[in-house]
């Protein structure tokens, strides 16, 4: 009875290791299907659409698209009724194509060169091209199934090269273009679709842990490069301490990195705000276009013959001041651009914006005063005298401090624009590190309905740096135009999925812990000396352990392990260690453990539960539990 | 057991159409014909025949075409009248329950190793009481899936 607690204990790691992976999930069905084909290609299998989805560090992820139902999508966002019977047509012709590329994989891998087919890729065939046929020859109109079957089509196949299905693919994907292009007829504009109202699909991917995001390369949908290969070895010995020491050199040199980082983050930001004070060199030329403004104003309303030159002032005084507020707003989005460095900067174009309306504001308002001042000067020339009416050279004054201002403006706004364009593309190598969202870079293309493909890959072994632990974010939206910026512009997300990565294959790890060894059968063996119950042992393991694709909480906190166990028991007390070796399983991170063990130096059993707490004993480091000190 | 045997071309360009040698040895012929290869009886002339013969050939040599694919085109009389209660029989045995008229079989697939019909095209498909016929005229395309209906129908343990 004494052994109750051991074997509970034990029980209960056995329990939770079988019946923890084994939660089912639902997998119901949409536009977008995600599969993960293991590195050997021996497991293929369907992520969950809700829940968790999880798949192994080194894998392939597939991202199969229901291209019927993704334009049939496209084209209600374009605002084509659902009802439209092109758009029924469309999908029908879509749903008869999705195989398509698999009947040309068969036939060029299968039935080209020196392929020898059996007759299962025979019968494959056969049966693929029958959806097809068959598909065609119950939905097409009479109008279309009379066009394929027609004498001319039939002298038509006569010098066409490749089978007959080939043939009758390049008929229906044909119709669906013309479909299509009927679809986005209302678009066009002198006869092209007009971009800013056309959808484009783009999908995209990215890495996200808790030091940040970057994006990752999906194949098929991105001119993003591949990282560098790394794949997380299946069998991670502890280092030596050669490996330790390169180690902790390298911690050093990321650390001295981070501060010099840091530092110059800091400097800039310093130089970039000291840079406020003397932003608008212009102001100079502002301060002085006032003061004219000003004095101007006064002189003119002294003289009742110049207060209709005076009125000319005041009339325009208020796109003046407009001038002086939006000032005050540029300066104030330059310092938050400053203040924000370097994520303002990257981020955003706004800063640009601000400026070119700021710019336009400032043209407008001399415009408008050039031509009052100019209306003003036309009425005098009414005057019998010819002379100019009073009060027009002081105008011209103040119309020159204001060319003087507005000049000045645009050369410093042209300026600024450009520091920060350079600043940009300096810190472009960077911008990965900064992602704060997940907006799509122009490196994720747009496509249009009818050109885009039908699987995207991830492979995971080439997404560079990850942990398990670390999630994939796997984004896929239609946009209404190229620009964000553009009024047009909509976004509609219709994917946004973490799949999360975790160590599933089963690999192999090795750790020191401490273990509270029982010679439970202390009565028949007298060399046995140890009047406590637990002595007290170092243990070294070396275990297999294995991941869940169904169970986030088991990867993050169960993760059992089972393997061997080596340790040094001292039961008969005369301080030199015995060597003792058992089964042990590990569970929780291999926090704890527990296990049965021969003593070899005394012949005799032993049970053991052991913990990985980070302190030494017995002058052995214990490991730190995973996931503690180290990922 | 049955001796294989070469039956005679149609036209010399078209080496996958063939025809039987005469009527009195025509119902045997027959019998080596299907169990020497994967065929397509059309059965009577009928127009626009050289540009569909030759689609047919072209169906037998394309790329996924099994190497066993033939046309049998019968078009003499006294040879339509001596395989015709073989061919009617496959048809039952084929769609046992199907309503139809053998005078309006254009061509009819068969699978070898049981010899079954597999598929029908007609001359007049309205006539065909079953709605699902009524585009299974001869064309290039019903000719495609009458290959691919007797493929699908060949046991796994053939040899091809």
């Amino acid at each position: 009875m004494k052994q109750n607690p051991l074997y509970a204990a034990i029980a209960v790691l056995l329990l939770l290791a079988v019946a923890v992976p084994c939660r089912a999930q639902l997998t119901p069905s949409g536009i977008f299907t995600l599969m993960e084909e293991s590195t050997s290609g021996k497991h293929m299998d369907t992520l969950p659409q809700t829940g968790p989805a999880i798949v192994d560090i080194n894998s392939i992820l597939h991202i199969k698209i229901d291209l019927a139902a993704l334009e049939d999508e496209m084209f209600r966002f374009q605002g084509i009724s659902g009802s439209d019977i092109r758009l029924q047509k469309l999908k029908e012709f879509n749903t008869l194509l999705q195989n398509q590329n698999e009947i040309l994989k068969l036939i060029n891998e299968k039935f080209s060169g020196s392929a020898t087919p059996t007759l299962a890729d025979y019968k494959e065939l056969a049966t693929q091209s029958d959806f097809i046929l068959d598909g065609l020859e119950t939905n097409l109109d009479d109008d279309l199934w009379n066009e394929l079957t027609s004498p001319a089509m039939e002298q038509q196949f006569r010098t066409f090269d490749g089978p007959y299905i080939v043939f009758a693919i390049n008929f229906l994907a044909e119709k669906a273009q013309l479909l299509r292009e009927s679809l986005t007829e209302q678009l066009n504009v002198n006869g092209e679709a007009d971009s800013s109202l056309l959808i484009y699909f783009r999908l995209g991917a990215f890495i996200k842990n808790k030091s940040g995001g970057r994006p990752v390369h999906v194949e098929n949908f991105d001119d993003l490069s591949s990282d560098s290969y790394s794949e997380i070895s299946s069998f991670s010995a502890p280092l030596s301490d050669a490996e330790k020491k390169e180690l902790n050199n390298t911690r050093l040199i990321n650390d001295s990195i981070q501060t010099n980082t840091g530092t110059a983050a800091f400097s800039f930001k310093k130089l970039i705000k000291s840079r406020v004070d003397n932003l608008f060199p212009s102001d100079t030329s502002r301060v002085r276009f006032k003061a004219v403004f000003r004095n101007k104003m006064s002189d003119l309303n002294r003289s009742p013959d110049t207060k209709p030159a005076a009125r000319i002032l005041v009339e325009n005084e208020l796109n003046l001041a407009r001038v002086d507020q939006f000032y005050t707003l540029a300066t104030q989005t330059y310092q938050q651009f400053a203040g924000s460095f370097p994520q303002g900067l990257i981020n955003g174009d706004s800063l640009d914006q601000t400026f070119d309306r700021f710019s336009k504001l400032v043209n407008n308002s001399l415009t408008q005063f050039k031509g009052d001042v100019s209306l003003y000067e036309q009425s005098g020339s009414a005057l019998t005298s010819g002379e100019p009416p009073p009060g027009a050279p002081d105008l011209n004054d103040v119309v020159s401090a204001y060319d003087s201002y507005a000049t000045s403006i645009n050369e410093d706004i042209s300026g600024i624009k450009s520091l920060f364009s350079d600043i940009r593309s300096i810190l472009d190598p960077f911008r990965k590190a900064y992602l704060a969202n997940e907006d799509f870079s122009d490196q994720v293309l747009r496509f249009t309905a009818g050109s885009i493909p039908l699987t995207g890959l991830i492979e995971l072994k080439y997404i560079g740096e990850r942990k398990a632990g670390d999630e994939i974010l796997i984004k896929a939206v239609l946009e209404r135009g190229k620009k964000a910026g553009n009024r047009n512009f909509e976004q509609k997300t219709l994917l946004r999925r973490y799949v999360t990565m975790s160590r599933i294959a089963v690999h192999v790890k090795m750790s020191g812990s401490v273990i509270l060894a029982n010679p439970y059968d202390r009565a028949s063996n007298p060399a046995v000396a140890l009047q406590n119950r637990y002595q007290f042992s170092p243990t070294y393991g070396i275990f297999l352990k294995w991941g869940s694709r169904k169970s986030k909480f088991y990867n993050d906190f169960v993760a059992f392990g089972a393997g061997l166990g080596f340790s040094s028991p001292d039961f008969n007390l005369d301080g030199t260690p015995e060597f003792g070796a058992g089964v042990m399983l590990t569970g929780f991170r291999d926090l704890l453990n527990a296990g049965l063990g021969w003593n070899f130096g005394l012949d005799t059993p032993y049970s053991f539960i052991g913990f990985n707490i980070p302190f030494s004993i017995g002058g052995i480091q214990s490991a730190s539990p995973e996931g503690f000190l180290e990922d | 057991m049955i001796v294989p045997k070469s039956f005679p071309l149609h036209f010399p360009t078209l080496t996958r159409v063939n025809n039987l040698d005469g009527a009195a040895t025509a119902a045997q012929d027959l019998k080596i014909y299907i169990n020497q290869y994967l065929p397509l009886v059309i059965l009577g002339d009928f127009p626009n025949a050289e540009t569909m013969l030759t689609n047919a050939d072209l169906l037998c040599t394309q790329a996924g075409a099994l190497p066993t694919q033939r046309i049998l085109w019968l078009k003499d009389e006294a040879i339509l009248a001596a395989v015709m209660p073989q061919l009617d029989e496959a048809i039952k045995f084929g769609f046992p329950n199907k309503a139809y008229r053998y005078d309006n079989i254009r061509a009819l697939s068969i699978e070898p190793a049981s010899m079954k019909v597999a598929y029908l095209i007609f001359k007049d498909p309205t006539l065909s009481p079953d709605p699902k016929d009524i585009r299974k005229s001869l064309s290039t395309f019903q000719m495609q899936r009458a290959f691919n209906a007797a493929i699908e129908l060949i046991p796994d343990t053939r040899d091809i």
